[in-house]
């Protein structure tokens, strides 16, 4: 997809969000008042207004619900084909979605979510801003499991390309709300990286054991890239048993030299061959 | 701890219903007849009075008042079930125990979250050695087949785990070699590995364990993050029964690298003779 054509697709799905929500409330202003008015109705109108409304309700709401279900269909078949790699027809599959009519946003709002992961894993960094940038815009809070997401995942992007205080800026407000175990798992590399690219690494390494406890839940790669990342920190804050315990464990987990050419803030970590040894 | 007789209870009471006609669709079935019957006989509702305007506000109310109590009410299983999969990944099996017990005390519509939440429950049964309990859940998920083949292939693995723990060797032994006989991706190939390590570790067969060991341990690296730390332990066992002390100690020091060697011999009593033996790695935090 090329720049232009994302553009477009974000401006239709900015043009969808602002229809849906002004349908909703055209469909509550509507309904509510007719169905209090239909008894103001001479007594015949009264009951034959009344069966249209009521019958008109359920064919609009069974014709909602049959778009809704399949645009839920297109998401879920683009989020599986996203979780196998293929990542071409995955993203066909979320266009439809997102280009698809329906009156549900989440669905269009998850369609974008897994669109932007989809340009995230293949490094098209700069799509990625702007998708979370157009997701944030569109009032997303009330669905917090997909705002936390999109902020981590626009704030590594951000990371990726070296805009450290746009990064800082948009995790912030991540900082201050209760998560959940998987939310917290998503964060911390994120948090690491942009207090190690700031130097706040007083931050890094305060509750250290609970930070690795959560570091060894992650996956192998990621895992090897947190502990890398306390490392480091542990390095700048001079404490040499925990850096080398922690660069050691790292190495365990996966190969650092693979990691540093994404990851660079890492290299200090990755190119000590010889651990500093515990006073 | 959980017991079969308790574990079979869970299973039966988080089944769903067969029923056809619940909640939401007999409300919908009732309106539909309401509307119907006013249809047929307009004389049904008095001309006079207040129900002839009331009603419609009524059936209104009605219906926004279901909707509101199933989101609520499935957005609190939804929550309850999250905070039970977060107590099993942070090893809390008391919380876990207590959670899952109140999860599937009711029936669990979607099969794959019944499922999960079954494989959950087995985990505490695991953590407390109830293997005959872990083992009465893996046979009734296969039994019922209503799992993701994801979720079919950890609950062989696990079943077969803990028919070797039960002393059915002879399935144990037959399930693995048709599992190993399987083409599998990457991380579901180092479960498997992981068992079939287990197996030879607990039948003896130390020199099958070594043949392949470095394989082993990438695969374990590559797939099984901090849980390669359990391979990493068998695979010492496998060394010092092979007699081969240096490797034996090299992969202790990597297991309890990345697992407290209390966790380790808790899993696997099989490795209690190694920690006697080997020094541990020096966790400093």
């Amino acid at each position: 997809m090329n720049p232009s054509s994302l553009d477009l697709l974000l401006r239709r799905f900015r043009r969808h969000m602002v229809g849906i929500r002004a349908a909703r409330i055209v469909l509550i202003l509507v309904v509510f008042p007719c169905a209090v008015a239909s008894v103001t109705l001479p007594e015949l109108l009264n009951r034959r207004g009344l069966f249209l409304l009521i019958a008109a309700g359920i064919a609009l709401w069974i014709f909602l619900l049959a778009k809704s279900f399949q645009a839920a269909r297109q998401v879920q078949t683009g989020s599986a084909l996203l979780s196998i790699g293929q990542l071409n027809n995955a993203e066909t599959w979320l266009r439809r979605a997102i280009e698809h009519f329906s009156l549900s946003t989440q669905s269009k709002i998850v369609a974008c979510q897994h669109l932007a992961v989809l340009f995230f894993q293949r490094d098209a960094h700069q799509e990625v801003v702007l998708i979370c940038r157009e997701l944030l815009r569109s009032h997303i809070k009330g669905l917090r499991h997909i705002w936390v997401n999109v902020r981590l995942l626009l704030a590594d992007s951000l990371l990726m390309l070296d805009k450290v205080a746009e990064a800082y800026e948009v995790i912030l407000p991540v900082y201050n709300i209760p998560l959940n175990l998987a939310d917290r798992m998503k964060l911390l590399p994120v948090r690491l990286r942009c207090e190690l690219a700031t130097d706040q690494t007083a931050g890094s390494v305060e509750e250290l054991c609970e930070k690795v406890q959560i570091a060894e839940l992650l996956d192998a790669p990621r895992a090897a890239l947190v502990h890398a990342l306390l490392a480091e920190a542990c390095r700048r804050q001079s404490m040499p048993a925990q850096q080398a315990f922690l660069a050691e464990r790292a190495r365990l987990y996966h190969d650092l030299d693979r990691l540093v050419d994404r990851y660079p803030i890492i290299a200090p970590v990755a190119y000590s061959n010889y651990p500093p040894t515990p006073e | 701890m959980l017991t079969v007789d308790g574990v079979e209870g869970l299973i039966v009471s988080s089944r769903p219903s067969g029923r056809l006609l619940q909640g939401s669709t007999i409300a919908l079935l009732g309106l539909s007849i309401l509307l119907g019957a006013i249809i047929a006989d307009p004389d049904l509702i008095p001309h006079h009075g207040p129900l002839p305007w009331l009603l419609p506000q009524i059936v209104l109310v009605f219906l926004i008042i279901l909707i509101v109590r199933n989101s609520k009410k499935q957005r609190n299983r939804s929550q309850l079930m999250t905070d039970a999969f977060e107590a099993v990944q942070l090893q809390q099996w008391e919380r876990a125990r207590a959670l899952f017990n109140q999860l599937l005390r009711s029936p669990i519509r979607y099969p794959t979250a019944r499922a999960e939440s079954l494989l959950g429950l087995a985990a505490v049964a695991e953590s407390d050695h109830a293997y005959e309990a872990s083992q009465r859940i893996y046979e009734c998920l296969l039994q019922e087949k209503t799992a993701d083949p994801i979720q079919l292939h950890t609950v062989r693995v696990a079943m077969a785990a803990a028919m070797l723990r039960t002393g059915q060797t002879a399935d144990a032994v037959a399930l693995i070699d048709r599992l190993s006989r399987m083409k599998l991706p990457g991380p579901l190939r180092a479960q498997v590995e992981l068992l079939q390590l287990f197996r030879e570790v607990t039948m003896g067969h130390g020199a099958d364990a070594i043949e392949c060991a470095e394989e082993r341990r990438e695969l374990f690296r590559q797939f099984l993050s901090t849980r390669a730390g359990y391979g990493y332990g068998l695979l010492a066992a496998a060394f010092d029964r092979a007699n081969s002390p240096a490797q034996a100690q090299r992969c202790w020091h990597d297991a309890t690298l990345l697992v407290p060697p209390t966790d380790l011999v808790k899993r696997f009593k099989e490795l209690d003779p190694i920690r006697q033996r080997y020094v541990a790695a020096e966790i400093r935090l």
